[in-house]
């Protein structure tokens, strides 16, 4: 891949991750009772491992998030994004594929986001745009721009 | 040597993750109260059954008397009327203190509702019910709206 291309890339895979895990943890972080719900209605885990979830996962969210907008160790940064991504998407394909009809809990803990087709679709693209921000920044720790 | 400090931070991150994330929930107003978080190793004995029961038969019991009848809706709506001698439980409010469960007596069998049937909070709560040393614990299968229909009293 052309340098010039390889930095841009990066830089705007880091901003539009960054945003997208900041932008989704402030509402679980503001409401964490209707976020360990929603974590429960995937019907992954047991009520005290969803609750456990709700209290840790909007915390790495938010601090992955920093880290990759400031461009500070996104190797340890992308490599956590991309196992947050993978992990979402296996939660909504898993409820779409076994009919629970659930609120999303994505970006906000309660409202009319539901897991629908779209849904999937959108966080495997996630999950693919997860990976390409990894392999431009497999090499180093570093931001390539810096 | 770059891989072993990749690994390093990752753990690192997931570690401060979590603390900040346990500290702050120590002090929010909506978190998550400890007795929650904890694992239930020994309680698989003490679980009681979670059973559905019919409007009627609520009725019955209500008759009877000793019976615990736990609101699950809103506050709001049980302070516009209630089962008479409901006590308010929303779901929100038992995860900030689970505590307010000591002012029910576990011997007497707790009757759990919400307006629809079916809703997911009562399910929530009855577990942790059962969990808890209740010896009996029902869901209001219709909701309170069974109980309205059928022209049962209420509290206003």
């Amino acid at each position: 891949m052309n340098k010039a291309v390889q930095k841009w890339a990066g830089i705007s895979l880091r901003l539009v991750f960054g945003g997208i895990l900041i932008a989704a943890s402030i509402d679980k972080i503001l409401h964490p009772v209707q976020f360990s719900q929603a974590v429960e209605n995937y019907q992954l885990a047991g009520e005290t491992l969803s609750r456990w979830a709700a209290v840790w996962l909007p915390y790495l969210e938010i601090i992955t998030g920093i880290l990759l907008i400031l461009g500070i160790w996104v190797k340890a940064a992308a490599i956590l994004n991309l196992g947050m991504m993978f992990i979402f998407f296996v939660a909504v394909f898993q409820a779409y594929v076994r009919g629970l009809d659930i609120h999303c809990g994505c970006f906000t803990v309660e409202g009319d986001e539901t897991v629908d087709l779209w849904k999937i679709l959108y966080n495997l693209l996630l999950a693919i745009g997860s990976g390409l921000l990894l392999m431009v920044y497999r090499r180093s720790g570093r931001a390539i721009e810096s | 040597m770059g891989m072993f400090l990749t690994f390093r931070r990752i753990a690192f991150l997931l570690g401060l993750s979590l603390a900040l994330g346990v500290a702050v929930n120590q002090f929010h107003p909506n978190g998550i109260r400890w007795p929650l978080l904890q694992p239930r190793w020994n309680s698989a004995d003490a679980k009681a059954a979670v059973r559905f029961i019919s409007a009627d038969s609520a009725f019955v019991l209500h008759l009877q008397g000793n019976i615990n009848f736990i609101d699950v809706r809103p506050e709001e709506e049980y302070q516009i009327d209630r089962i008479p001698g409901a006590v308010s439980l929303p779901l929100i409010k038992f995860y900030q203190s689970p505590q307010m469960l000591e002012q029910l007596d576990p011997g007497k069998p707790a009757i759990l509702y919400c307006f629809e049937p079916g809703c997911k909070e009562v399910n929530t709560l009855a577990k942790e019910l059962a969990h808890r040393q209740f010896r009996e614990v029902l869901i209001l299968y219709g909701g309170f709206s069974e109980w309205l229909e059928k022209g049962y009293p209420v509290e206003e």
